[in-house]
Parts: C-alpha cells; structure tokens; sequence
C-alpha cells in the first residue's frame, strides 16, 4: 500500500469513530498512530505521540487558553458578564438577536487582544452563552455566534496565522496586520446580519423583547464601567507596551480577580468553581489541538496534502479557477488538517502560482486566514466547534455545527466580496505605506 | 526538472532506500533550501538510491523534539538547534558561548570539525552529518548602544543562553518566541533583541528597530546539527554511507556561506529601511568582551566538574578563530 | 467474602475519586501560579524597579504544562471530552453497550501508549540531563508526571467501563 492509500483509509476510519461517539480527541490520535505506525514504524509512532501530548502541554503561546478561559470564568461567576449583558440587552434587546449581535461586538474587540481562535470561543462561550440563555435565546444560535464569532480572533490582529504566512511567504507582518483589520470588521458586520435575517426569519432563536426607556438603557450602562475597566487594563496594556498579547491573557485573569475583589464578590467557592472549570475547559481544548497535531503528522507523512496541492498548481485552467480550487482545497483539507500545519504544508507550493498569477501576496494571506476561519467551524473537525460544545454540554455538537451554517455563508460571501474587491484589505495597508 | 528526476528514479532502481528529513526552518528558507540541494545532491550521486523528504517547518517534529525524534526514529533525519534541549548537549552547548564569531561560515566550520574532533559522548545515541552555525548575534535596538552604559537597564528579548548574555551586559533579559518579538518590539514591551542580522529580515523585525549596534567582538552563535538515525544509517551500503558522507562534507561550506548571505541580504534589509548601524570602538570591544567572560568561565567551571574537556574545547575554539582573523 | 470484595472495590472507588479531586486541585493551583508569575514578572520590569523574575518564562511554561495534566483524568471523569452522539443514539441498548465498551477499551490502549511512551521520554531527558531554557531545572518528571496522569485516566475509564451510563464525578 501506498502512503497516499494510507492516508484515505485513515481518513475513512476517522469517521468510523467520530460515528461511534469516541472523542473527537481520541479518534484523531488514534487514527494519527495506526496511520503514522503504518507508514513509518510503530515506536516511532508511539514516541510520536507522547512528544506531541508534551509539546503541546508545555507550549507557551498556548497558555493563553487556560489564562483567557480563567478570565471568562472569573467574570461569569462574579456577574461581571452578567452586568455586561444587561446592559447590552436594554440597548440592543428590542432587536431581533440583539445580545447574539453583542456577542459577536464582544468577540470583535476580545479578538484584538487574543490571537488564537479557539481561547476566543472558549472565553466568549463562557461569558456569553449563560447570559444568551437566561434571555431564552435559542441555543443553536448562540453556539453558532459564538463559535464563528470566535474565529474572527484569528483574522483581527494580533494574529498567529498572519505571523505563520508572514514568515513563509517573507512578506511584512505588521502590513498583514493592517490589512486584517478592514476584512475583519466587514466579516463582524456580515455575522450581524446574518443575525438579524436569521431571527427575523424564525424569531425563536433570538426573541426581541419591548424597547426599554432611555432611563432603563442609561441606569444599566453603569454595569458597563468595571467591563471597559478590564478592557482598559488589557488593551491599553498591550498597547504601552508593557505586556506582549501572550501575557495579556494574565494580566485579564488577575484584573477580573480585581474587580471581582471590589464588587465584593470574591469567595473561596467561587474562585473554586472557577479554577474547575478551567481546568475542565483548558484540558479538553488541549486534547483535541494535541489529537489535531498527531493526526496532522500522519497525513504529512502520507503526503497527501502536498501531493494534493502540487496537482492543483499544475492545471491550465483561469487565474480565477485556480484561487477558487485553492480556497476549495483549504475547505476540504482543512477538514482533517489543524490550520497551522496545513498553511505549513501547502503555503510554499501555492505561493509562487498565486504571485506569478499577478495577484498580491497580502490579499492571499488575508484570503487563507478567511478560508482558515472556516474550517474551524465546519464539520466534522472545527475546533471553535468542539470548544463550544465542550463548554456548553447540554448543547448537541451536530446542533452547533448547524448554527454555524449561516455564519458560513458569511464568510464564503466576505471571501467572494475581496476576490472581487481587493482594495477592502488592502486600502489601510496601502495608506500606511 | 524535479519531477523528471523522480521519474528517472522510479525506472532506474526499485528499491531506493526512502529517508525522511525533519528541518524547524521554514522552506523559503535560506538553510531549509540548502538542505534540499543536499538532498538533491545525494540522490544524483547515489543514482536515485537514496531518496531524501524533507519535512519543513517543523511538520514532521517540532524543533524542540527534533533530537529526540531522531532518535526515536520519527524521522530519519534531522535538523534542528543544539539550544533547544538545554543539558542534553553539556560540552557542545560550548559552540555558542559569546567567543565573538566573525561570520556564520567561520561558526559553521569550527562547530563541525570541533564536534567531530572532540566526538563527545552525548552525540553517541546518533550520527553526526555536519554542523551549521548563524553568523554572529547583533544587537538590534529603538535607542543607539554606543557604549557598555547604554545596555543599563535596557530590555533585551532573549531566552536560555543569551539571557545570560543579555545579564552579563547590564541589560534585562526578556524571555518570548520569535514570532511574538516583532509586536514586542513595535510596542516597546521590549527595548531591543540580540540575534544574527539574517533574523531583522527573516521575522520583518528590522522594520521595528532603529539602530543595529555590531556586537560581533562578543559575537554568540546557535549551533544547529544535522543527525541521523544510528541503526538507519547502519543499515545503509557502506557505499551509500560514502556518499552522503562526501556529500555533507561538501556542503558545510555551503551552509556558511548561506548564513553569510543572509546576514549581507539582512544588513542590506536594515540599511535600506534607513536604519543607523553602530559600530564599537576597539576600546569599547574590550570592554564588552570582559563583561561576558564570567560566561565562559561558568563554562569551563560547569563541564570541570562533570568530568568534560570544556577548557580545551574552548581554547581549541579560540585557536581555530584566531586562524579566521 | 463478598462483602469484603465490595468493600475493597467502595475504598477504591473513593481512592480514585479523590485522587481525581486532588489532581484538580493541583491544575487550579497551576492557573493561579501562572497568572501570579506573569503578572508579577510584568510589574517587576517596568521602568522604575527593572527587576524581571529571571525564568519567568520558564515557571509559566512549567505550571501550565502541570495545570493541563492534572486536569486529564477530572476532565475524563465528568466526560469532558466533545464526542459526537448523533449516530450512536440511533442504536439499540444492546448495540450501545458494545460499541461503547469497545471505543473505551480503544482509549484505554491509546492512553496506555501515551503514558508509557512519556515515561520512557522522561527516562531520556533524566539520562540526558536535560534542563529548562532559563532557569537550567531538571525537566524529566514533567513528561513523568504527564504519564502519570495518563495512567489516572486508565483507571478512570475502566470504571466508565465498568459502570457505563454514568459520570464517575458529577460536573
Ligand atoms: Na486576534
Ligand atoms: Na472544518
């Protein structure tokens, strides 16, 4: 047998036992072993395996994730977030899915601090969806919001995919950074509609309730001050350079226990409950990445990825079709592949085609974050998916995987609007210089 | 013209012995293309016999887990820093001491014929190809160094051993990743980075500094092996094993010379971004040099006492760069 | 004899629930000591006082690598883990039981070769005498300690095995 011929059989099997209700997690290791062991050997599999558990266990930049779920945690169990969401409720309550709307603001401005997709789902799922809950928002909206509102942690800057493109590619970090900026906002507005057409069209999933009084609206805008504090803190932090973004997810932790502090509303009981959760959180996120890099390391031995995109390279077809057929591949491949390793694999043979076809390196990178942002909330491996579901657990993973849909579409829309015009990421980078 | 030799291969030789090779760079670089070449090379000198893969930017194993992945045969072969694993290299960590390294292609030559000289012990467990080492660590900064007293104080990303580096100089060491040191720099979490010129280019960092101070009196290196598996390599043809041996041979200089390019193209990358670089006055040079000398002497005092011939490693070092002056 | 057995089997169920506990207990310490170190290593460096906490790096790197092990058997025990239900809930009972006794014993071999396999890294690194970046610490008992872990969640699943259709530990 050939590698290649591995490699689909390992993918075959992966849906035998994601079918079979093994974790999402286990299956992937699982399947990344047998696969590596067939292609390579054995031990070397299984030594492969325990290096990736402790290389990711022991990552520094993934330390984000159990700071920033921490810092979600500690602002649900204070009622912080709760204060938060009232407020946004007397604003943006009479709107169909208006606290699904905040969400996603919410998740816009957390994404200028966080640089990982799924620590920006993970925070956001533990602040948000309690609170779209108590309004009787409809789960399948609020798991979708949150999870496809997450993924724009990865294309507002800071950013860890640009970084990754940027070394690759030896084009400017800071002027894919810029560039982000413009998609980013387009995709958080794009979301919103999807938003308010979705609930307009089955008012279940986000009841609109009476327009509040402007007395009502201003009173619960104070529960506001202590939420713009913690923003304040971390953002103005980072921008004074005091912090780096990795450190930040700290510094948000330690502000929350602060203001938790002031409100009066810090316990024994409560850090507890917090600490446990994440703990539960940050563990099961960190599996399934651990699951994700040992499954990826058995399709880079397979090749498959690489031959794949050589093939593509290789055909006489429209500039167009080609971009199209790329961004296709990166939907389909990113299915099995985590992001990083797959735009690892795939960016050095797609780059030279895509510059040689006269189009602009930035606009390729901002268009590979867009396409990477929709594997993770597409079935059956999206990991701001997986984060959600394991946060909100009476939620069914198939019901999330269906919110996110129409979020989906958003972004398969934002992704045709800059083919067709470039200028809306590359405006800002070209005014700067 | 790739793939008409893999045709060629397939025709010519059935069973082609099939290697794979970790590399941490990234393929657009400069030393995972050179790499490549050494690759290619093997493979037309060997007849299509030996059919290297690269697996680049750590995709196969992270540069940390490069070694040992190695050794666990995870990959065949493997490229990767000798730093990353602190301790696990006690007398070779001595190759990238602040000796001040005049150029990436004089490190890589001392590094392989040293390792090689002195065979230790802690490279028993596989079989050396070569050695390559960057060009000397500069100084990369927002505000002019021009003298030992502008380093007080000043903030300088740097882990493991430059950290040390960076203590020894007056200057604060902070620990963050590569990618990281770009924003770091921009927003001022930090004031400076100590790293070879080649970096300001490869991690667009030149764009967030200001001046470049020439610290290569003091200059460190990073040494970066190039191993493979022992039994792998056992198994081979003792022909084979000619070849790659030749061929690796062949290719340290190639190696240096490479990192000697970057560091130009780098320098290049700085000053035409209008940057000002530094350069110390003989007199100052010296003063930089006893500043980091309790380094080398930690050194020599550390491997003593374990039993390692870490003094005359170093003396035999600096013999060798004198021959480079 | 019988109720010897099963009194040996409550004090080893209540071993292992709280053995469980107390791993937690430790990953929330990790959480706490990671944001003390990084939030105190940020207000030591600025301007005035200079003084960062040398390894700093390293400490956080440490306690998060313990914080996300000692959390692998509670998060197993309370079913953490995201698992598609969907085509499994089309089975009968019986149909359940065995595929769900199957896929357990699939994890428990997956967990068996990570935990072995990080002990035998940690025998390496011990050999080797590998330390942190920074702060040169002896590392070997941190893959140990993930192996350790691993061998926790063995246990854990086996009573998901035994008694499946139940939560060893309420979330
Ligand atoms: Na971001
Ligand atoms: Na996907």
């Amino acid at each position: 047998m050939t590698p290649v011929q591995i490699g689909i059989i390992g993918c075959v099997f992966l849906f035998v036992l994601l079918a079979a209700s093994m974790p999402v997690a286990f299956s992937m290791a699982i399947i990344g072993f047998v696969g590596f062991a067939a292609v390579v050997n054995p031990d070397a599999a299984a030594s492969m395996l325990s290096m990736n558990l402790y290389d990711t266990f022991t990552s520094y930049s993934l330390t984000v994730i159990p700071l920033f779920v921490f810092m979600g945690q500690v602002c649900f169990h204070s009622g912080i977030s709760r204060r938060l969401f009232d407020a946004a409720y007397k604003w943006l309550g009479h709107m169909p899915g208006g606290l699904a709307i905040a969400t996603v603001g919410a998740c816009t401005g957390f994404g200028a601090i966080c640089g990982s997709g799924p620590a920006t789902a993970a925070t956001m799922a533990a602040v948000a969806l309690p609170e779209m809950k108590r309004y009787k928002y409809d789960m399948e909206l609020g798991c979708g919001a949150v999870a496809a509102g997450g993924s724009l942690g990865m294309l507002i800057p800071p950013s860890v995919v640009f970084i990754v493109y940027g070394i690759l590619t030896e084009e400017s970090v800071g002027k894919l950074f810029i560039a982000g900026i413009g998609p980013g906002l387009l995709i958080a507005l794009l979301f919103c509609l999807t938003i308010y057409i979705n609930c307009k069209r089955r008012p279940h999933l986000g009841p609109a309730s009476e327009p509040f009084s402007w007395k009502a609206r201003l009173k619960a805008t104070a529960g506001v001050a202590e939420t713009l504090l913690l923003f304040l803190l971390v953002i103005g932090g980072m921008f004074l350079g005091l912090f780096t973004p990795t450190e930040a997810a700290a510094v948000g932790a330690a502000g929350s226990i602060i203001v938790a502090l002031m409100r009066k509303k810090l316990s024994f009981s409560m850090l507890k409950r917090s600490l446990v959760e994440t703990a539960r959180t940050s563990c099961m996120v960190m599996i399934i990445v651990t699951g994700a890099v040992i499954f990826g390391r058995f399709l880079t031995v397979t090749h498959i990825p690489y031959e794949l995109a050589s093939a593509l390279t290789g055909l006489s077809v429209p500039s167009w079709v080609i971009i199209g057929l790329i961004i296709f591949f990166y939907l389909i491949v990113g299915c099995f592949v985590d992001a990083l390793a797959l735009i690892m694999l795939t960016i050095p043979i797609f780059y030279p085609v895509v510059i040689e076809l006269g189009y602009n390196a930035i606009w390729f990178g901002v268009i590979i974050v867009i396409v990477t942002q929709m594997g993770v909330i597409s079935p059956p491996v999206g990991v701001c998916v997986y984060v959600v579901s394991g946060i909100e657990r009476d939620v069914p993973l198939q019901k999330i995987f269906r919110g996110a849909m129409p979020f989906l579409a958003a972004l398969i829309i934002a992704a045709i609007l800059l083919m067709i015009f470039p200028k809306i990421c590359l405006f800002l980078p070209e005014l700067i210089g | 013209g790739k793939s008409d030799g893999q045709n060629g291969e397939a025709s010519a030789e059935q069973k082609a012995v099939e290697l794979s090779y970790s590399v941490f760079f990234p393929p657009s670089h400069i030393q995972c293309v050179t790499a490549q070449e050494w690759a290619d090379e093997i493979k037309e000198r060997s007849d299509g016999r030996i059919n290297i893969t690269i697996h680049s930017g750590g995709t196969l194993t992270k540069a940390p887990q490069c070694y040992e992945g190695v050794v666990a045969g995870i990959s065949d072969i493997g490229m990767s820093c000798f730093a990353y694993t602190r301790g696990r290299f006690p007398l070779l960590e001595g190759l990238d001491l602040p000796l001040g390294y005049p150029t990436g292609g004089a490190a890589t030559g001392i590094a392989t014929k040293l390792a090689f000289d002195f065979n230790p012990e802690e490279l028993k467990d596989v079989k050396l190809l070569y050695i390559h080492a960057h060009g000397p660590g500069i100084l990369a900064s927002k505000k002019p160094v021009k003298k030992l007293e502008d380093m007080a104080g000043l903030k300088v990303r740097a882990t493991g051993l430059s950290a040390k580096l960076v203590e020894s100089l007056g200057a604060t060491p902070i620990a963050m990743s590569q990618p990281e040191t770009y924003e770091a720099l921009q927003k001022g979490v930090v004031d400076a980075t100590f790293c070879p010129i080649e970096t300001l280019k490869g991690w667009n960092q030149g764009e967030v500094i200001n001046y470049v101070t020439d610290t290569s009196a003091i200059g460190y290196t990073t040494s970066m092996f190039v191993v493979m598996n022992r039994d792998k390599w056992n198994s081979l043809d003792p022909e084979l094993q000619e070849i790659i041996d030749q061929v690796s041979q062949e290719w340290i200089a190639k190696h240096g010379a490479a990192w000697d390019e970057a560091d130009r193209e780098g320098l290049e990358f700085v000053e035409g971004l209008g940057k000002e670089v530094i350069t110390l006055s003989e007199e100052e040079e010296k003063r930089w040099v006893e500043a980091v000398s309790p380094i080398l002497d930690n050194f020599k005092k550390k491997t003593q006492e374990t039993g390692l011939p870490g003094a005359q490693f170093l003396e035999a070092i600096q013999v060798e760069l004198e021959q480079h002056k | 004899m019988d109720k010897f057995l099963f009194r040996l089997r409550t004090i080893y169920v209540f071993s292992l629930k709280h053995l469980t506990l107390g791993l937690v207990v430790v990953s929330g310490l990790g959480v706490l000591t990671m944001t003390a170190v990084t939030c105190l290593d940020i207000i030591l460096r600025m301007k005035p006082l200079n003084r960062p906490i040398t390894g700093a790096y390293d400490i956080v790197q440490i306690a998060g690598c313990i914080s996300l092990a000692a959390a692998l058997p509670y998060t197993t025990a309370v079913k953490g883990h995201v698992a598609i239900e969907f085509f499994f809930q089309k089975f009968n009972r019986r149909g359940r039981i065995i595929v769900d006794s199957f896929m357990r014993l699939m994890a428990m071999a997956l967990f068996y070769l990570m935990g072995h396999h990080c002990i035998i890294y940690g025998n390496s690194m011990l050999k080797a005498k590998q330390v942190t970046q920074t702060l040169q610490l002896p590392i070997f008992w941190l893959p140990w300690l993930i192996g350790g872990c691993c061998f926790v969640v063995i246990l854990v699943i086996a009573y998901n095995l035994v008694n499946p259709g139940r939560e060893m530990i309420k979330p």
